[in-house]
């Protein structure tokens, strides 16, 4: 009898964030008929899920370590602005457009992963709370991208990464099915899965977001541990504005205001404890697209986009008492 | 005053959760006015017990008296109005409100929904006038107090609201020597005043010296029970345990080698205080002393965990190799923690993640992990210490503590560490996990590590060690042959007593 109800236990931990995604996708179908999940509306929610799934995978590390980053949007809307006022510059003494453009991407992801080393060592050497911390690089970070745009959108004038974020693939490259987006979400996924779970170093993120004390005691380097997930969180968040850039085509420093918030919902709705120890990859990218396939359902269903809003809040709460549910009923982990 | 119906009497009682029997046909008497000691190993039933006395938890047979009426609480709410008052280690104080706030909270006298502040301070003052001389102010906060106040101000509560029987639950446990006497001093006068004290403890020198009686729980059922003044400790010691006390110790012969860890004049930031000791390999030194001594410090100090004013620590004879917790593991230190859950263990992660931290190379190359190598490696170490457990990935808080404390050492073992500082390893563990720590701890020796074994408890360290020194203020003694002392002398050097006869 205990084996089974271990196996019931195994599936529904591992699961449950297959089980919701499962259940809003097919909810949506009888709703609105076969063409939700036609090729069309998967390639398009797909792609509007690439920039949160990127940037949840650096905060499903931070928030397993028992951290929280709210600067995420901030650093989103950074990223595009430097990339773009970069592609600008470079184009206007006389670089070639795909140089300018690669070389502002990498000055972009950079940034952000500065932006990443910052809040670590403010968390490691400061000895400010990832809250406060993050809650003011998130202003800090948003003013910078202000100031360095001057308060304005900046066009670049050319849509060379567009591609990235088309909803179709490019002509050139149709055996792709979606998005070139979407498949560097899934190349971030796996390497986001392998690093959690296992490498020595993600192993140690766990033990650091269970029981610092523990992972001090086995000779873990807690400060430099921290510092170097931060560092991860920007990088990926960089990685993540990229996309945004490509996906509006233009530098923008009041972008993905709030989308902090969707990034630790995705996390949480993925099973990841806000109190450290527990999280996973796949848990935030399933997170992250069931967020997306739910707002999408509802707008096609001619829901108005504040009933959207609570919605969305309310499904947070359920997954996070279900799960409450489920480590009362079999015990945690 | 013994009067001829007792204050509590429980009558076959018994409950169990799921398949496991916590208590099973208890009779337990408490008469009015004494302080009755409820003793037992973990497990045994104790916690379970003193639940249904609460109303936390019902029983699912027997019957409950309370001065002779009939006794059935629904819930802790009705346990409180029928004047039982729980004391746990973790106290239910608001720390930022006074210390009057505090012992009338609940039961605050008001009048049309406005508090009666003259009548609040009126009750608290005469509750906490009714323990004595504390010393314990009572518009004081009460986070400023330290824990053995805290623990009087929920007495004084318990007090307001006229409590007929208080239940203490290891209430020594982090406290001082001085904070213990004061609440022993309480404690009998509480007693002369008529209330019934329960006393649960692991540390019998205390139940023989505040206690009246005493009944001993053994898997949940009631195995003997007697006067205190009339039973001594060994007999005690040997109901708790089911067996007799020297069948606990396992000796294993084993040979002393050269010098392994030399600590010369150490000094921490409050402590130790110029602690120095020679641990030889094959040798097992155990420190006694009391809680707050610098035992804990001292390793902690060692191993690098706390910072060291000044002093010289060699492993195997280098000095310059690093302090840090990572680079004592590298040179062959292990330190297990007195304080699992918070540090020595990861509780909600695996078996296999808590055996590994600090060591991953045999399993891993270029820092990628190999599954399947590791889940030998941790089933091997399972094995080899009868970890009990579903498998390596079964998370550790689903572990009895013994099990968990297994987890801990097996870790310092996968080390292959060859200086084992153990901080209260038997703590909080059953006996049959106990036994067994004694055996490994015996196999270190034989196999040439060095062991430090730190406890509270000195009965296991002159049955397990080669040599034991004591820790009175920071300061270590020198180390005493086992063979060679007596419990009272230890005794007398732990307390300081003797630096006072000389």
């Amino acid at each position: 009898m205990s084996g089974k109800r271990n196996v019931a236990r195994i599936l529904i931990e591992e699961l449950a964030p297959f089980i919701l995604l499962a259940l809003v996708i097919i909810f949506f179908c009888i709703l609105l008929g076969p063409r939700f999940v036609g090729a069309y509306n998967i390639r398009m929610v797909t792609v509007q899920s690439v920039v949160v799934m990127l940037a949840a995978m650096g905060a499903t590390a931070v928030i397993v370590s028992a951290g929280i980053d709210l600067s995420v949007g901030s650093t989103l809307a950074l990223t595009t602005v430097v990339i773009s006022v970069v592609t600008r510059s470079l184009m206007a003494s006389g670089w070639s457009a795909g140089l300018a453009s690669a070389t502002s991407v990498v000055a972009g992801i950079a940034l952000a992963t500065a932006c990443g080393s910052l809040n670590g060592l403010s968390i490691t050497l400061l000895r400010v709370n990832p809250f406060v911390t993050t809650l003011g690089t998130r202003f800090m970070f948003r003013g910078l991208a202000l100031w360095i745009a001057g308060s304005r959108t900046i066009e670049t004038g050319r849509d060379d990464l567009r591609f990235l974020m088309d909803i179709s693939p490019p002509e050139a490259a149709k055996w792709l099915l979606v998005s070139p987006g979407v498949w560097i979400a899934l190349v971030a996924l796996i390497v986001a899965m392998v690093l959690l779970k296992l490498t020595v170093f993600g192993r140690y993120i766990y033990a650091v977001g269970s029981s610092e004390g523990t992972a001090r005691l086995c000779g873990v380097r807690v400060g430099i541990q921290k510092l170097s997930i931060y560092i991860f969180a920007g990088f990926m968040a960089g990685i993540a504005g990229t996309m945004l850039f490509s996906y509006q085509n233009q530098g923008d420093p009041t972008a993905a205001d709030g989308k902090e918030l969707y990034v630790i919902a995705a996390a949480v709705i993925g099973g990841a404890s806000l109190s450290g120890g527990r999280g996973s990859a796949i848990g935030t990218a399933v997170g992250a697209l069931f967020v997306q396939f739910l707002e999408q359902g509802l707008v096609q269903w001619g829901v108005a986009d504040p009933i959207q809003k609570i919605i969305v809040g309310a499904f947070l709460i359920l997954a996070v008492a279900l799960d409450q549910y489920r480590a009362r009923r079999w015990g945690q982990g | 005053m013994p009067e001829s119906v007792p204050r509590l009497r429980m009558e076959g009682v018994a409950k169990r959760f799921g398949g496991i029997v916590a208590v099973d046909g208890v009779g337990f008497e408490v008469l009015a006015g004494e302080v009755h000691a409820l003793v037992g190993e973990n497990g045994a039933g104790k916690s379970t017990l003193m639940k249904i006395l609460s109303g936390a938890i019902l029983p699912d047979a027997g019957s409950l008296f309370l001065d002779g009426e009939p006794y059935r609480p629904k819930d802790p709410r009705e346990g409180r109005a029928r004047g039982i008052a729980m004391i746990y280690q973790e106290l239910n104080l608001a720390h930022d409100l006074t210390v009057e706030a505090n012992i009338c909270l609940g039961i605050e006298p008001a009048r049309r929904g406005f508090l009666r502040h003259g009548e609040i301070r009126r009750l608290a003052r005469d509750a906490l006038a009714e323990l004595g001389d504390t010393g314990i102010e009572p518009d004081e906060t009460v986070g400023r107090l330290g824990p053995g106040p805290r623990q009087l101000v929920e007495i004084a509560r318990a007090l307001v609201s006229r409590a007929r029987i208080v239940v203490l639950d290891e209430p020594t446990s982090s406290l001082s020597a001085e904070d213990t006497r004061l609440l022993f001093a309480v404690v009998r006068r509480l007693a002369a005043s008529g209330v019934s004290v329960v006393y649960i403890s692991h540390f019998l020198e205390e139940v023989q010296e505040i206690a009246d009686r005493f009944t001993v729980l053994r898997d949940g059922r009631v195995v003997g029970s007697g006067r205190i003044a009339e039973t001594p400790l060994d007999r005690i010691i040997a109901l708790m345990v089911g067996r007799e006390v020297q069948d606990l110790f396992p000796h294993i012969p084993h040979e002393i080698g050269e010098p392994i860890l030399d600590v010369n004049d150490l000094w921490g930031k409050k402590l130790p205080r110029g602690a120095g000791v020679t641990l030889h390999r094959g040798e097992v030194l155990g420190i006694f002393g009391l809680v707050g001594a610098g035992r804990t410090e001292f390793l902690r100090a060692i191993y690098g965990l706390d910072p060291v004013r000044s002093g010289r620590i060699r492993v195997a004879g280098i000095e310059d190799a690093g302090r840090l917790p990572h680079e004592r593991i590298r040179q062959g230190v292990g330190l297990l923690s007195e304080d699992r859950k918070l540090e020595g263990l990861a509780v909600d992660q695996s078996i296999a993640d808590n055996l590994t931290y600090g060591r991953m190379e045999p399993f891993s190359r270029f820092g990628v992990i190999s599954p399947p190598k590791r889940r030998r490696i941790v089933e091997e170490w399972m094995a080899r210490l009868s970890i009990r457990g579903r498998g390596p990935h079964q998370a550790v808080s689903a572990l009895s503590g013994g099990n968990q404390q297994k987890v801990a050492l097996a870790r310092i073992l996968y080390w292959e560490a060859d200086v084992v500082l153990l901080d209260e390893p038997t703590r909080g563990v059953d006996v049959g996990s106990k036994v067994e720590i004694y055996r490994l701890i015996g196999d270190l020796a034989v196999r040439g590590k060095a062991v430090v074994f730190v406890s509270s408890y000195l009965p296991e360290l002159l049955g397990v060690c080669d040599r034991i020194a004591t820790m009175h203020r920071g300061e270590l003694s020198v180390p005493l042959e086992t063979r060679a002392t007596t419990p009272e002398a230890i005794m007398a050097l732990a307390t300081g007593t003797r630096e006072d006869a000389a």
